[in-house]
């Protein structure tokens, strides 16, 4: 009896055995995994599989992961060994964490000398930190003043010329939106960090001082009477009707405005009755400036042991960020590309030419620091807005102190 | 007096239960060895043991004669050992760690980072084009480069400085020097193969082989041993100049360059620092490399949770408010639920059957369902409750901001754990009820007592008896409600000033911690552990005290 119990176990352990050596058969054709969001698999799906059929040597897996959660995976799967070889779609601030948690890779001994001067300004710099590059740039996003042409015939050019009840601009009650604000806030020269002598971001808060605290108080004064009310669901369609002139937004709702929403007026066309204008001067008449965002492609350390297959991914992520790749990426999904090539040949379309003539642009800060700041200011941001701080420099004041003080500790 | 004697006892044995055995057994026997198979390719060899530890102790339980208890407690003690036991353990580690966003994975980790990004490319420096491949002589990993400079050709090899080949003894690709062209007519073309190289191809290389390739560095000046000519990618090549070296026996790292930010000189010396990063010379308040790992630092997140101002503030609302929260959804549903059971507990009434599944449906829904379907009732400008019940225009300015101010939020979140809750209350107030004999009462009215002095005097009682320990359960349930908070609102509202901790207006213990952990300004998970166990202490002790409470209720009866 006892015999024959053994006898089964072996015989079900030596099959098992069997079926696994014929399963994993040596293959010359080398898998390279690539993980990203939802979004951006849509975008570029077709162009890696081209890719993929041109190189008989690699075979790509896009892998899809959630945007919100893909940092924190990526920090679990890296040390076990499992992350992948390139997270594609990544937005650029996230570099300097995910590089603080050991998951990616530079990549400046795979770029030729003067590869930054394939795209636009700051675009690659986006993906250094440190020192070093981590990826390559694949397209971008920044915002620009909306104006609807029927009720606003000129362009301003100066914010003091806009009047209460005339903008838009969408902010949370509770978390304002420090990215579209920030024009306003730059309009009195307060940068969210300051920037050493060679133009990369420091991360000591810069936005203190007298310049912050003129634009807190600033804020207080305009409050909701100028920039309406937060969390308000019925920008597009006050837009639309020309009930409100302007609205501070990207090349994402160019869809929603181009083709009407459901309730108010139909879509309105670009030029003639809508323009993308760049931000008019401040106050003091300083110009103002606008975050501009990348996403791009990051090379990721697989773990311990460096399994990176680090000369195909390159392969792949000079390809993605090749003039024909983001023209083509541009052409079917409207990115606005950072090849200046590819930028050059797509500005015969009117919204990417507008969004791309409006910017004033500086890469937003791609440190732990930045991500740190979002809440903590748009927090302050929102209360001074809304008329919830008597005192709105002070409250400032306090803001950048407690994020200073949270930058600290993150080191 | 007589012993008694032993009889072992004697099972029955079919073979059909013989046959079922040995199958199950053999499945999970092939389970565990392919574990163990994977786990030490893997190379992890205590998991490895481990494994076949337990699957010995499995064998020999089922396979041997009697020890008939172990035989049922086993799988369940295994189920215990997995997911409570283990995972008790781990948390508890954790809370003694730095684990998080900047401390993620082993000191390993670390210095591979370190070791990736430990070089600059030399500004101006000469490009080459690559072709990877062995020295014909020795069979050595070689590098064919192209000077994009000039278009020689050299042969290198690690360690050594790069030789001329001479024209003629190498032969020109076909395809463009640089592989990333795009276009392929016009472009220079770089050495192929040459004499005494043998070339390799790239996709036949294994992991291992394509690792001595990244690391190869071609000497440029013997005089200056790190300023070399790597490849990253098997196609191109740089020159490098290598920021910090090594020492795999010490395990140090030491600068070769003074850092472009003046945080260091050359010559410092980076050690281990107990913080878990390279600090030079070890010491913390010296300047330190980015990559860190997870070390065990011992109290410090405790020390953290009461010493950190910018956490006190918060925490004390966040501690006053789960207590709130807990009480006054244990006493709102439990008085709900007794109203309601007493109402339909009337003997006169009637259709009670119909009545009572009516009320228990709130408690049928899944609770994540009824949280979501809440959400859009007190939805601001929109919501069922401020158009309809409250009778507010659409997107009025007068509606009440639910979910979005602190105070209204707070009370929504109550009414919303007082709906989901009731019923069960409901439900086990019923079944009490019923088990209260009809005497008593009965007795209570002749000797002359008012309803509410029955209700107050003998049925509440006897009531509190059996309910308590579900008051009592139902309260720690509460404590850490994780789902209803964070359904209803994330913890949010998020304007209550200013601090650098993520922390909303409805934000109990448990969300807090697990905004500490995986949210917000990097991950901390070693001090969101902390938090567990203390949060663990607090209910524990409460039970505690409150079941010794109830003890004094048993004795009334």
């Amino acid at each position: 009896m006892k015999l024959g119990k053994i006898a089964a176990v072996i015989a079900s352990a030596a099959l098992l055995t069997t079926t696994l050596t014929v399963a994993s058969p040596a293959s010359a054709v080398q898998n390279l995994v690539v993980w990203a969001d939802k979004g951006t698999i849509d975008t570029i799906k077709t162009r890696v599989q081209a890719w993929d059929t041109a190189n008989a040597d690699y075979t790509v897996a896009l892998v899809q992961k959630d945007f919100s959660t893909v940092r924190d995976a990526l920090k679990v799967a890296v040390p076990k060994g499992q992350g992948p070889d390139i997270l594609a779609g990544a937005a650029h601030d996230w570099v300097g964490n995910l590089v603080k948690a050991n998951v990616l890779l530079p990549i400046d001994a795979q770029l030729p000398a003067n590869f930054k001067d394939d795209f636009i300004n700051g675009a690659l710099q986006a993906m250094k930190y440190n020192g070093h590059y981590y990826g390559v740039p694949g397209w971008t996003e920044n915002i620009a003043f909306l104006r609807n042409v029927k009720v606003a015939k000129t362009k301003v050019t100066s914010i003091n010329q806009v009047k209460n009840g005339e903008i838009g601009i969408n902010y949370s009650a509770t978390t304002s939106d420090p990215y579209h604000f920030y024009p306003f806030q730059t309009m009195f020269d307060a940068p969210v960090f300051t920037m050493d002598s060679g133009g990369d971001w420091t991360e000591t808060v810069g936005m203190g001082g007298t310049k912050g605290a003129n634009f807190a108080k600033w804020l207080k004064t305009k409050g909701t009477a100028f920039f309406g009310k937060p969390a308000d669901a019925k920008i597009l369609c006050n837009f639309l009707n020309g009930k409100i002139k302007y609205w501070v937004t990207g090349a994402w709702n160019i869809n929603a405005i181009e083709s009407g929403a459901s309730g108010c007026k139909k879509g309105l066309v670009i030029n003639s009755t809508y323009s993308i204008d760049s931000f008019p001067k401040g106050p003091t008449g300083i110009t103002p400036k606008q975050f501009l965002g990348i996403r791009g492609y990051l090379m990721v350390a697989s773990g311990p042991n460096n399994t990176t297959n680090v000369a195909g991914a390159t392969l792949l992520m000079r390809y993605m960020s090749s003039e024909a790749t983001q023209y083509s990426l541009y052409d079917n999904f409207n990115k606005t590309p950072a090849n200046k090539a590819a930028l050059a040949r797509a500005k015969d379309n009117p919204v990417i030419k507008g969004f791309a003539d409006a910017a004033n642009t500086v890469p937003m800060p791609n440190s732990p620091a930045m991500d740190a700041a979002w809440v903590i200011w748009g927090k302050a941001q929102t209360r001074i807005i809304q008329g919830k701080e008597a005192k709105p420099d002070k409250a400032w004041d306090t803001m950048t102190k407690a994020l200073q003080a949270a930058i600290n500790k993150l080191n | 007096m007589t012993k008694p004697k032993k009889v072992k006892p004697v099972y029955p044995v079919s073979v059909a239960g013989v046959i079922w055995k040995i199958a199950t057994l053999g499945i999970v026997d092939a389970v565990v060895f392919f574990m163990i198979m994977v786990m030490v390719a893997q190379e992890r060899i205590t998991e490895a043991i481990v494994a076949v530890i337990v699957a010995l102790i499995i064998n020999w339980i089922y396979l041997r004669r009697g020890g008939l208890p172990a035989k049922y407690l086993a799988p369940g003690v295994f189920f215990l050992i997995i997911f409570q036991v283990y995972v008790l353990l781990f948390s508890g580690y954790t809370a003694f760690t730095n684990y998080g966003s900047a401390h993620n994975g082993d000191q390993n980790l670390a210095i591979q980072t370190i070791k990736n990004a430990a070089y600059r490319v030399v500004d101006g420096g000469e490009d080459f084009v690559v072709v990877a491949g062995t020295d014909s002589k020795d069979g050595k990993p070689a590098l064919l480069l192209t000077s994009n400079l000039d278009n020689k050709v050299y042969l290198g090899k690690d360690g050594q400085q790069k030789v001329e080949i001479p024209e003629g003894n190498y032969t020109l690709a076909e395809g463009c020097a640089d592989p990333y062209a795009e276009d392929t007519t016009t472009c220079a073309h770089a050495a192929a193969t040459a004499v005494g190289f043998t070339p390799a191809k790239v996709s036949d290389l294994t992991k291992f082989q394509l690792r001595k390739y990244y690391s190869l560095r071609v000497v440029i000046d013997p005089a200056n041993p790190n300023l070399g000519i790597q490849t990253g990618d098997l196609a191109t090549a740089s020159e490098i100049q290598a920021t910090l070296s090594f020492d795999e026996k010490t395990k140090f790292f030491t600068a070769l360059e003074d850092d472009e930010n003046g945080k260091f000189m050359a010559g410092d010396v980076f050690k281990p620092a107990e913080n878990g990063y390279y600090h030079v010379d070890g010491k913390i308040k010296n300047a330190h490399l980015d990559a860190g790992w997870r070390v065990e630092v011992g109290l410090k997140n405790f020390e953290t949770i009461f010493t950190d101002e910018q956490l006190r503030a918060p925490l004390m609302k966040v501690i006053s408010w789960t207590f709130i929260f807990a009480f006054a959804t244990v006493g709102s549903t439990f008085l709900m639920g007794m109203a309601i059971a007493f109402l339909f507990n009337h003997e006169k009434l009637k259709g009670k059957r119909f009545y009572r599944s009516i009320m228990i449906l709130p408690y049928a829904f899944p609770a994540f369902l009824s949280a979501y379907v809440w959400v859009g009732l007190l939805n601001k400008e929109h919501g069922f409750v401020n158009t309809v019940l409250l009778g507010q225009p659409a997107d009025g300015d007068n509606n009440i901001p639910w979910l979005l101010e602190e105070g209204p939020a707070r009370w929504a979140v109550l009414l919303v754990n007082l709906w989901l809750g009731f019923p069960y209350m409901f439900l086990i107030v019923t079944g009490a009820l019923q088990s209260i004999p009809a005497e008593l009462t009965e007795a209570a009215r002749i000797d002359g007592a008012s309803p509410w002095q029955s209700f107050r005097l003998i049925k509440m009682p006897l009531l509190l008896v059996s309910i308590a320990p579900l008051l009592i359960a139902s309260f720690a349930f509460n404590f850490n409600n994780f789902t209803i908070i964070y359904l209803l609102t994330k913890g949010g509202p998020n304007d209550s000033g200013v601090t650098d901790y993520d922390v909303g207006g409805t934000d109990i213990l448990i969300t807090f911690v697990y905004k500490i952990a995986f949210s917000g300004t990097g991950q901390n998970y070693g001090l969101a552990s902390a938090f567990s166990i203390l949060i663990f202490i607090v209910i524990g002790t409460l039970s505690l005290i409150s079941f010794r409470r109830t003890r004094t209720l048993e004795d009334i009866n």
